[in-house]
């Protein structure tokens, strides 16, 4: 029966699955931070992910020279400027090295419209490593992603450090996360 | 000193009002406290449930709803997922342990939890504890059970009784959709308290969960002479198919976040990864509202316990004409007059404090067991939070600047007073 019944819902979902879409909401941004421990000097990961439109401008598909050069110098203030949007304590004296950074696309083409109307979205990926001298022990991360997209104004935050698990809703740039000691 | 000498004989000669407002404030003060050590008792409570674990994936629905299935046995599981993705997971180069758990069934009210030995491995709960035995062993055969702490103790079971598990959730035996009466499990073992509710699960191993279904088809139990008998059933004999979800630990807390989304893109089968840690806050914001509308509830409680020092300070004034009317004529100012009132008042809310903590200590030490069993809710027994002296502050202060009112009109009747005759 419970064979069955998985069976059925695995068949079920599973075109669902296959349909669903990531939540795109223009104006908030995620970013995930992980740490494997707050003591010593201390290694780690920062994911950013928000919808194109709130960093580049716009979620086109850039064909034109001046679309190009706008998604260029967006991606290029975002990876200059990112230490200005999640910013790490003094005190650790931390270090961020950018890895990656690029407009996705995300298109949504729904052919059982008239016309096969086609939605698109793109989406920026921003990924940087981060190491600190110090321990981030007991220390604040805040944030200032206002300052440079001015369109980001709701982001959700996610913090892992060793086996602290913590997550902010940055709201116009108000919000922190406190490491404990 | 004199001043303080005074206020303190004033009060004393008034021992019943001072003793009723005392007690009124300090009442306000227990529910104040009391509310804000149950808020952080119960979050304490629910992320020292679970430690150590970076993710609990299961089949795609609510991150709440997967929580609080998998760890706090609240609410149902919408779907299962597959042994083979779950093992897909488990050999996955980035993890380091699994816990896999089946759900489903219950015994005279508590959830039956089908796992393996990576629970009893691996759980940790409060920071580091981990799984500990108060008598016996983790279930090694197919019907053997393990219980936990207060199923044992309510139930009155030991090592070697014999226990049915009903199909379904259900409150009491017989009220599930059906016992699984021809597969009894022996307990084997009982868990040590853990005050999680590890303590009100039963555990038998994954086979287990398999083998009470075994001779079941399309949802409905076997006709009668179609049975297979327990004994013939073993664990190798009985092959596990699917779980329901499985907490996942993986080797650094850097690959949480790419396994987290491996798990939610694998096009396999529709599953979701969620931090646990991440979700319990969100729980929190969620029910904030609740938390917010009592805390103001509180506050109203204090500041009518205030308010009744305040109306007791200002109808006492006119027993006290002549008492300060004697002040005055002894050389006492206008601002010692003040000072003896305003003194009053914040030795009266000071008071009212003190016992207010102590009533939240007491009651704490009283009830904490009794709530910790029947709740599951452990309130630690600790010094205030910061909080908590936020409040005592606030109403210490409070206390002294009411003091003004009471002063303020008694300063104004020993005027009158020295220019009346009647006295």
């Amino acid at each position: 029966m419970r064979l069955a019944l998985a069976l059925l819902a695995v068949g079920v979902l599973l075109p669902a699955q296959t349909r669903s879409r990531k939540a795109h909401e223009h104006g908030s941004a995620k970013v995930n931070i992980a740490f494997e421990s707050a003591k010593g000097a201390p290694k780690g990961v920062v994911e950013f992910e928000s919808p194109a439109d709130s960093v580049v401008g716009f979620e086109y598909e850039a064909k034109t020279a001046a679309d190009k050069a706008k998604v260029t110098a967006a991606l290029n203030t975002l990876k200059a400027r990112f230490g200005e949007m999640v910013i790490f304590p003094a005190a650790a004296a931390c270090a961020m090295t950018n890895k990656s950074a690029k407009v996705e696309a995300d298109d949504h083409h729904d052919a059982k419209s008239k016309g096969a109307r086609q939605e698109q979205h793109s989406e920026v990926h921003a990924g940087f490593e981060v190491a600190c001298a110090k321990p981030l022990s007991g220390l604040e991360i805040r944030f200032g992603f206002m300052k440079v997209f001015p369109k980001i104004h709701d982001v959700n935050v996610a913090l892992l450090i060793g086996d602290q698990q913590l997550s902010a809703d940055v709201e116009n740039d108000k919000g922190v996360l406190k490491i404990a000691k | 000193m004199l001043l303080f000498s005074l206020a303190y004989h004033s009060l004393k000669n008034r021992l019943l009002t001072t003793l009723l407002t005392v007690f009124s404030i300090g009442l306000s003060i227990a529910l104040l406290i009391g509310v804000e050590n149950v808020r952080v008792g119960a979050r304490e409570s629910f992320a020292n449930t679970i430690s150590q674990t970076d993710l609990i994936v299961g089949a795609r629905g609510g991150s709440l709803q997967l929580l609080l299935y998998s760890v706090f046995r609240i609410g149902q599981a919408t779907n299962n997922i597959t042994y083979q993705t779950y093992e897909h997971w488990k050999n996955h180069p980035a993890v380091d342990w699994t816990i896999p758990y089946s759900l489903g069934d219950s015994h005279r009210g508590f959830r039956v939890v089908g796992t393996n030995e990576e629970f009893y491995k691996h759980y940790r709960f409060r920071r580091d504890r981990s799984i500990t035995f108060e008598s016996g062993r983790a279930p090694a055969d197919v019907f053997e059970v393990a219980l936990g702490s207060d199923v044992a103790k309510t139930l009155n079971y030991r090592t070697g009784d014999k226990v049915t598990i009903t199909h379904g959730v259900a409150a009491a035996a017989g009220r599930g959709i059906l016992d699984h009466k021809d597969k009894p499990f022996t307990v084997t073992g009982v868990l040590a308290k853990t005050a999680t509710p590890v303590d009100r699960s039963l555990y038998i191993p994954l086979e287990g969960i398999s083998a009470v279904h075994i001779d079941w088809t399309d949802g409905a139990p076997p006709m009668p002479g179609e049975e297979v008998p327990a004994e013939k059933i073993t664990k190798q004999t009985v092959k596990v198919d699917q779980i329901t979800s499985f907490l996942l630990r993986s080797k650094s807390r850097i690959d949480t976040l790419r396994l987290q989304r491996e798990i939610s893109t694998y096009t396999e089968e529709p599953l979701q990864a969620i931090i646990p840690g991440l979700t319990l806050q969100e729980l929190w914001r969620t029910i904030g509202y609740a938390e917010d509308a009592l805390t103001v509830v509180t506050f109203f409680v204090t500041i009518v316990g205030l308010l009744g020092m305040l109306v007791s300070l200002y109808t006492s004034l006119n027993e006290r004409r002549r008492e300060m009317a004697i002040l005055r004529a002894i050389g006492a100012g206008p601002a010692k007059i003040i000072s003896l009132l305003v003194l009053e008042s914040f030795l009266l809310s000071i008071a009212g404090c003190v016992l207010g903590v102590g009533l939240v200590y007491a009651l704490s030490v009283t009830f904490q067991p009794i709530v910790e069993e029947h709740f599951g809710l452990y309130v630690p027994i600790q010094a205030p939070t910061i909080t908590g002296w936020i409040y005592l502050g606030a109403v210490a202060v409070a206390g002294l600047l009411i003091g003004f009112i009471p002063a303020w009109k008694a300063y104004r009747n020993t005027l009158s007073d020295g220019l009346s005759v009647r006295l």
